[in-house]
Order: C-alpha cells, then structure tokens, then sequence
C-alpha cells in the first residue's frame, strides 16, 4: 500500500472498526486503495479544495489582523490605567473572564448578532485570537523593567511617547508570543465556526464530506487544515525575526 | 548647584529600619564628588532619589534651588549599575534618541569617544559588558544634563581603557562643566577624578561618616 494513503487508511479502520460503516463504503474503499499513485486524489475536485483553502485563509486573516490591531491597543491601554482601577477586583474579573468560554461557544450569539456570512466568520475568529494577544500584550508592557522606565522619564519621555517608544517595543517579544498562540486559536476557530454554520471553506467541507461519508476527502482537508496552520505558525516567526531583530529567540 | 536635604530613606516593608537618616550633601556646579561606602549600604538607592525615580520618605532634591524630589528631568542622568540600554535601538540610535535635537556630528564625536565608531547599527545585545557601558556614557552625554550621576559605571572595565575613560572623562567633564557624582569601590578612580570623597558608613541607618569629607 502506497505510504500517501496511510492517514487514510487509519480513519478508515478506525471507523470501520467501530461498526459505523456499511459494507458498500468498505467496498468503495478497499478498491480506491489498489489504486498505485495519488489514489486518493483520484476522488478529488482541486478546484474546490483550493477555493475552500483560500476562504479559510482569508478569514483568519481578517479576523487575526483585527486582533492583532485591537489587542495590542487594548493591552497597552490597560497597562496605563492607574494602579488602583489595576488592582480592582471587579474590573480584573470582568477583563479576564469572558476569554474562558471557547470560541465555539460564542458562535449562536454572533449569529444573532452579524447573521450568517463573512463578518460572522472574522468575529469567531477574532474572539479566538484576541484573547492571547490582548493578554500577553499586558503582561508584556508590565514586564518592561524598571530601569528602562526611569532611564525614558529621566529622558523627560512621558505619556504617548513613552506607550510608542519604550513600553511597545521592549513588550514586542511577548506580544509576538500572544501573536502565535492567537494565530493558532484564530485558525481553528476558523476552522469550527465554517464546520458550524459555514458556506465554504475547509471547515465547511470537511462537515459536508463527513455527511456524505467521503472520510478520504475529509482527511485530505484535515491534512491541509494542518498544513496551513504550520505555514501561519512560520509566517509569524519570519515577521517576528524582521520585526524584532534585536530579540534573542531560540525559535527559528 | 545640587542639594541632598535631609534625605532619609526606607524602602515599603521596612519601617523598622531606616536605611539612609538625614543625609545632606551639597555639590556644587562643576564639581566631581566621590560616593563611596561598604555595599549595601544605600549609594544607589541615593542616587535613586537624586534622579527622581524614587520618592525619599523624608527630605528634599533641590536643583539650582527648586525642588525637584521625585520628579525625574533631564537636569539629572543616572547611568544605572545594572544594565539599561534600549535593547530595540541600535548603538547610533541610542545616543540619537537621548538628544533634543539630533546632531549628527555629535553623534559621531561621542562614538568617536568611548570608542565605538564602527559597531553604530549593532544591536546592545551585540555588544561586549564593557562596550555596553561605553555607550551608556556617550548616551548619558548625549542628554547633557546638570548633573551626571554614575553609579560604579567603570566597575567592569580593564585597567588600560578605565584609565583612558577617565581622562575622557575628564576632559569632558573640564568642556562640558558638568557636575558629576561618581559611586565607586575604585580608589584609583577617586584619585584620577573626585575633588573630594563622600563616604556613607556601614552601620544602620546610614549617615554621611562625620569628617569623611576631604
Ligand atoms: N527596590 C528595593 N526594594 C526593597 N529593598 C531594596 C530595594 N533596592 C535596594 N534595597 C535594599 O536597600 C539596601 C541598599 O541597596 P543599594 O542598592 O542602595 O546599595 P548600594 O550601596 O548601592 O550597594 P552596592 O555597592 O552593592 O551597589 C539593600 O539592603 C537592599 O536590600
Ligand atoms: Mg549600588
């Protein structure tokens, strides 16, 4: 048997084993495995998967760059409210405790709020992404060491200037940490939400193919699904090691 | 003309035990005043509060008379004993970023003195513990304040180029007029530039050690 279709095999025992399967499937099966090369392929619209790649892409995307833009101000903004409203209970809790329920779960009510269609797409995935960058954002600008902030104040450089010049850069590292997770995050809530009440997409034609029992093209969806979340990954490395050359990383 | 006003010092948790009591010290305008006394014993955290960057429980910093406690300026620069570069900037950029206005020539002058022309676009990180704190000097020069606080800024620098330092430093410090407060183990560095000797004594809390000024 061809190594190519061994992630497909496996589904397919796994499934066939649980008893899911009737024995038309398993005879449609076994005779797409004697093919020799690229036998699952055989089944396959490119033009389709291709389409749905690029949706899937470009929502994360969106739904990440808006994050990206709104939980680094968010952050830094919540590093410069005065030490007592940082210490506030109330508003501690009321920051930090609507990123604990999954994106997923959030899908019905942004429904309800922006219908079916793109803007509901980029809310999943911008609900998915912001949390780990807003987050790591703050953490980051409350890192920046002391002696770096007298250094700037005995520079006479305060307010915006300060936020711009000091705190922004010197949290760059761990931002950029709250960039990756959230890029993750964002992809597979891109990923949940298209599966949920998707169009198209990867997320949308893996749902569809499961509910015509093609488990071969879903598999070639999850494996592309992995793909590109891996390129997304490594995308964000290479912007972090343009951006921030000064940082000593160990990722490469 | 500086002024120390009374200056005492606990840090929060430690009520019980002050660790600077009433200390005054008056530098005047052009002067290079030695600081020294045994570690621990409170000299940064002096030098602390003559930058401003921390509130003494008791006194005043007063600044060609104005009182300027707690309220970091540019009259005062404090070249910290631990490390604080901007990691982001490189060296150019350092010394560029101090300035009101950038002067390129001047950048290249205060390269040319703490002898780091040629490593202008390398990264702090890049640099050698003694290079890093070359160019803390040239960016302290750079902000031209009043008063120029360095606190044991030499300490891990060889011999030769300490020496060479010092005479830059003295040749500077005879253009420029800057005053100068110099924390220091170093008794060759108290030599070669301090006017006279302050010494902070061991025993708790901190005093100025009566008779100690030269
Ligand atoms: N941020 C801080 N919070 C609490 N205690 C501090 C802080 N900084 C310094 N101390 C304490 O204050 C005392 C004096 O510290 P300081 O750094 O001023 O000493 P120093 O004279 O500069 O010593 P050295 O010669 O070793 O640099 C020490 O006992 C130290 O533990
Ligand atoms: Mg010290």
């Amino acid at each position: 048997m061809p190594v190519k279709t061994l992630p497909v095999c496996i589904v397919h025992r796994t499934i066939l084993h649980k008893g899911v399967w009737k024995d038309y499937e398993e005879l449609r099966i076994l005779t797409t495995f004697n093919h020799d090369h690229l036998p699952m392929l055989e089944y396959l619209e490119y033009r389709t998967i291709a389409v749905n790649c690029l949706y899937s892409i470009e929502r994360v995307l969106a739904g990440v760059g808006l994050a990206v833009v709104v939980g680094i101000a968010a952050g830094l903004g919540r590093s410069m409210l005065p030490p007592m409203l940082k210490r506030n209970r109330l508003l501690k809790f009321l920051l930090e405790a609507p990123k604990f329920p999954p994106p997923i779960a959030w899908i019905p009510f942004v429904i309800i709020w922006f219908g079916i269609g793109e803007t509901s797409a980029y809310a999943i995935v911008f609900i998915g992404a912001f949390a780990p960058i807003f987050t790591s954002t703050y953490e980051g600008a409350e890192a920046v060491p002391l002696a770096l902030k007298n250094c700037a104040r005995s520079m006479e450089i305060r307010g915006a200037r300060l936020l711009w010049k000091i705190i922004l850069p010197a949290a760059m590292p761990q931002i950029f940490t709250g960039i990756r997770v959230g890029v993750g995050m964002g992809w597979m809530s891109v990923i949940a939400a298209e599966m949920i009440s998707g169009q198209s997409g990867l997320g949308y034609s893996i749902q569809l193919n499961r509910l015509n029992m093609q488990y071969d093209q879903m598999t070639v969806d999850m494996i592309l699904i992995g793909i590109i979340g891996f390129l997304l990954f490594e995308t964000i490395i290479l912007l972090q090691k343009k951006i921030i050359p000064w940082h000593e990383s160990t990722l490469s | 003309m500086i002024r120390f006003e009374e200056i005492s010092h606990h840090y929060p948790g430690q009520e019980h035990e002050l660790l600077l009591d009433t200390i005054s010290l008056t530098i005047e305008r052009g002067e290079c005043v030695g600081l020294t006394g045994p570690s621990g014993c409170g000299k940064s955290t002096l030098a602390h509060i003559g930058a401003g960057h921390i509130r003494p429980t008791g006194g005043r910093v007063l600044i060609e008379g104005r009182d300027l406690t707690a309220q970091p300026s540019r009259k005062v620069f404090l070249i910290h004993q631990e490390h604080d570069l901007f990691p982001w900037q490189r060296v150019e950029k350092q010394i560029q970023f101090a300035m009101t206005t950038p002067d390129a020539g001047r950048i290249k002058e205060l390269l040319r003195l703490v002898r780091l022309t040629g490593y202008e676009t390398f990264f702090p990180n890049q640099l050698s513990g003694g290079m890093k704190k070359r160019l803390a000097l040239a960016r302290a020069l750079a902000v031209n304040p009043d008063l120029l606080i360095l606190d044991e800024s030499f300490s891990s620098l060889d011999s030769q180029l300490k020496t060479e330092l010092h005479e830059d430093l003295r040749r500077i410090w005879r253009e420029t007029g800057t005053t100068i407060l110099m924390i220091t183990h170093d008794s060759r560095e108290l030599a070669n530039l301090a006017h006279r000797e302050i010494r902070l004594t061991a025993e708790r809390p901190t005093r100025i050690r009566k008779g100690a000024l030269v």
